[in-house]
């Protein structure tokens, strides 16, 4: 009956929520409801807001590690209880056990790719023509009307080169992930001037693990001078979770993994 | 922060992912309760970050185009070069991305006082292309 805000972490099945262990600031409790439970707390400090998110993302990775789990936006708090379970566990129980079935065995992988700028430059210096041509004349103009003509010119082409580039590189990426992933959420970068390439969210079964992070050392090493690759996880299902439950019901429950 | 890169090989392996990289990993990911059922999300404004297209502009043309005068061509680029490209390329890249287009990711990282991690900006994105494929098969 009082006010009892409950902050959500998460969703696991009811068989695998035993009480977790606290992480940072976040003391998870388990809330169950046939096949499922949620996970969920306190309200944290706003002061402490820092160190939550951080402890939020630890303990739902390392509830992944352990078995399949759905992580709640950060940051989600029901007014009570009752309401975690009346309003969110009953009305999606069994979405959610779908969804937790589908992430078995399952975990995600984010790789980032970043530009090395000094050569994504060079290669376009050296592929376009156009572009050292108009190098050349900007250089000889001087700062005059014509020489700054010759520099906007150069630069469009070449922002335009980079454009492209991306586009090309994050086909590549995907291309090397696919064979290892049964899903993936694809975000290239769309600003025109920055070092950001794409990054790529991979769900990855058990068996393709190891596959999967030696086929992106191998693009990392081959796109070593130009492009620099961060792999992060295996980490909780963020990108999928949402796709897994909703009414598309995404992923194929078939197939192996 | 501690980011323990692997040293094997050139993909770059935090152990412990830092903060920024959380921020970018969780923040508007993961299951979404209907607002009418939520109390709140903490007072931050967590608002759907919309896709903008950071428009290329004469600002951006010229700062390439200063970037590519100093390209080097010739035998592989030593760090001072890359830095100095780099730097170029950073600096002008964060004049051209302030203003209300920062973003609510922006404004959060702000509200929890860190910076990017490598230092990017951090531009909206295509809101992610899902590619459904069968489980792959292997040998």
């Amino acid at each position: 009956m009082a006010s009892d805000p409950r902050y959500v972490y998460g969703v696991v099945p009811a068989a695998a929520a035993i009480e977790p262990r606290a992480e940072g600031t976040c003391t998870p409790n388990v809330l169950r409801h046939r096949g499922i439970a949620a996970l969920v707390g306190a309200i944290p400090e706003r002061r402490r807001m820092r160190e939550h998110l951080l402890s939020h993302a630890s303990l739902l990775d390392r509830l992944a590690a352990a078995g399949p789990v759905l992580p709640v936006r950060f940051g989600t708090v029901l007014p009570s209880s009752e309401a975690v379970a009346t309003d969110f566990l009953v009305p999606r129980h069994d979405a959610f056990l779908r969804g937790l079935e589908t992430l078995a065995d399952r975990a995600q992988f984010t790789i980032r790719a970043r530009y090395q700028q000094a050569e994504i430059l060079r290669e376009v210096l050296t592929q376009d023509p156009r572009v050292s041509r108009l190098r050349e004349q900007a250089a000889g103009a001087g700062e005059g009307p014509a020489g700054q003509a010759a520099r906007l010119r150069m630069g469009e082409l070449v922002a335009g080169a980079v454009a492209a580039k991306r586009e090309a590189d994050t086909s590549t990426l995907v291309t090397a992930v696919r064979p290892y992933a049964i899903d993936t959420v694809v975000r290239m970068s769309r600003s025109v001037d920055a070092d950001r390439v794409a990054d790529i969210a991979c769900l990855v079964p058990r068996p393709e693990q190891d596959a999967f992070v030696a086929a992106m050392e191998a693009l990392g090493a081959r796109w070593h001078d130009r492009v620099r690759l961060r792999l992060l996880g295996p980490m909780a299902p963020y990108d999928f979770a949402e796709g897994l439950v909703g009414a598309a019901g995404l992923i194929a429950t078939g197939g192996r993994g | 922060m501690t980011v323990v890169a692997s040293s094997v090989g050139y993909v770059d392996r935090p152990r412990a992912n830092g903060l920024a990289d959380v921020v970018d990993l969780i923040l508007d990911k993961g299951l979404v309760i209907d607002v009418f059922l939520r109390v709140s999300l903490l007072g931050l404004e967590l608002l759907t970050v919309d896709a903008r297209i950071v428009v290329a502009s004469v600002d951006t043309y010229l700062r390439f185009a200063e970037a590519v005068d100093r390209v080097v061509l010739g035998p592989a680029p030593s760090t001072n070069l890359q830095d100095l490209i780099g730097d170029g390329m950073k600096s002008g890249a964060k004049k051209s991305v302030k203003g209300a287009a920062g973003g609510a990711k922006n404004s959060i990282k702000d509200k929890l006082g860190i910076g990017d991690d490598d230092s990017d900006e951090d531009e909206d994105q295509d809101q992610g292309k899902r590619s459904r494929q069968n489980s792959g098969r292997r040998g």
